[in-house]
């Protein structure tokens, strides 16, 4: 069973007015530790409380435990206030991850709605890092508005890769946006990719993620090649506590990474 | 004529419609362009046509006095832009600006509400592909107002 161990601020990035990232490294031989991509940590602010947040560094760099955060509840928000130097604890890491392994050879098609995109990043590092042993890859980002695009520069960079589709939209923009403005959908019908032989990963708001799917769908892909991220209220880490129970799953535990056809009959379901 | 009967063809907004139809709207088409940042049309103006984009992009837009234009959707190669001169009272309910030099067949909004009325057949094939431009911008709004008035998380 994972403790919760101290962890040492190295870096703190300002993404955005709420959105934040925080380089951490471990308490005190800075030995760092092995992640999957889609896994999540639970982070500690002592005095203050716990929280569940997805890990968005590069796998390959385990001495460097990165996290994107945006500010939403009382603990995120005093997360706001850390300095280099300043302690966390984390405790982790949890969850199934996304099977970048059974997906090579196939074409992948990540889609990210908001802060959606840092569990997604993890992926994206991972394939650049193989990029052989994958067909298409292509990133669809949607954000509100060009203030709130997260990894900005990463992702201009990476739109500037020859073997990667980067497209990036936002809800509403002023006059200065020369980008795509329209829900994040709209660019699925525009992208390459065979539907036969490719996989969907998406992370992002359970609406955003539902109508994706049906773009997903209208494009030939089946339920059966699309994975998503849930968010639940995850607490204990374990499925003990029952807290992210989704029927029979427990998101913490089965999840956050599911095959969406198996999880279908729980999607969007009111009562849950 | 030809000419347009066969931009028209392949355009993807009139793909599947019948040949004879295609003849029909061949004929109240004329080609247009737009370089980057023109004025394509104001809300309240008398809405006379739609545009079939070839090539570049627009941004259709609102403005808002105290902040100025928002760009709501922008729009590129295979899409239409424009569905006021359908319905009344056949005024823009929005701007839109061209973003890149844009190349565009227009066609002749009135002359085709005309052909529309004489041809019920004609005004449904219209009415469903126009409408579903509406229910999609309508459907596209409504996220886009849950995204940005969701409490940021």
């Amino acid at each position: 069973m994972a403790l919760t161990t101290p962890h040492r601020v190295q870096r703190v990035k300002k993404e955005t007015g709420d959105t934040f990232t925080l380089e951490l490294a471990p308490c005190p031989d800075g030995s760092g530790f092995f992640f999957r991509p889609g896994q999540f940590n639970m982070l500690y602010m002592a005095g203050v409380g716990e929280v569940p947040i997805s890990i968005s560094g590069d796998p390959r760099e385990p001495e460097r435990i990165i996290h994107t955060i945006r500010a939403y509840g009382t603990v995120t928000n005093r997360m706001r206030s850390l300095k280099t130097g300043d302690s966390l604890g984390v405790r982790g890491p949890f969850g199934r991850a996304w099977p970048i392994e059974h997906l090579i050879g196939h074409d992948i098609v990540l889609v990210a709605g908001g802060i959606g995109i840092a569990p997604l990043r993890p992926v994206l590092y991972h394939i650049l890092a193989h990029r052989g042993k994958y067909g298409r890859v292509v990133l669809l980002y949607g954000e509100r508005t060009p203030g709130d695009l997260i990894y900005r520069r990463q992702i201009e960079q990476w739109r500037g890769r020859l073997d990667l589709e980067v497209a990036v939209t936002v809800d509403s923009a002023r006059e200065d946006w020369h980008g795509h403005v329209g829900v994040v959908t709209t660019l699925v019908p525009n992208v390459q990719f065979d539907p036969l032989n490719a996989f969907a990963l998406l992370c992002g708001p359970e609406i955003m993620m539902h109508y994706t799917i049906e773009a997903l769908k209208d494009r030939g892909l089946t339920e059966g090649r699309i994975y998503v991220s849930m968010e639940r209220h995850m607490k204990c880490g374990y499925g003990i506590c029952g807290r992210c129970q989704l029927g029979p799953v427990f998101v913490c535990r089965d999840g956050p990474v599911f095959l969406f056809s198996q999880v279908k009959d729980l999607f969007r379901r009111r009562e849950m | 004529m030809e000419r347009f009967t066969k931009i028209i063809q392949e355009h993807p907004f009139f793909s599947d419609l019948e040949p004879g139809y295609v003849d029909v709207l061949a004929q109240f088409a004329s080609e247009t362009s737009f370089y980057a940042g023109q004025t394509i049309y104001q809300e309240g103006e008398t809405a006379d046509c739609f545009l079939l984009i070839r090539h570049g992009r627009a941004a259709i837009q609102i403005y808002a006095q105290e902040r100025g234009p928002y760009t709501i959707q922008t729009v590129g190669p295979g899409d239409v832009l424009g569905w006021s001169w359908l319905f009344p009272p056949y005024r823009r309910r929005f701007d839109a600006r061209a973003l890149d030099l844009t190349r565009a067949i227009a066609l002749d909004g009135g002359r085709l509400r005309e052909e529309a009325e004489a041809d019920p057949r004609l005004g449904y094939a219209l009415l469903k592909r126009f409408s579903k431009v509406v229910v999609d911008r309508l459907h596209g709004a409504t996220l886009q107002i849950l995204n940005l008035s969701q409490k940021r998380s």
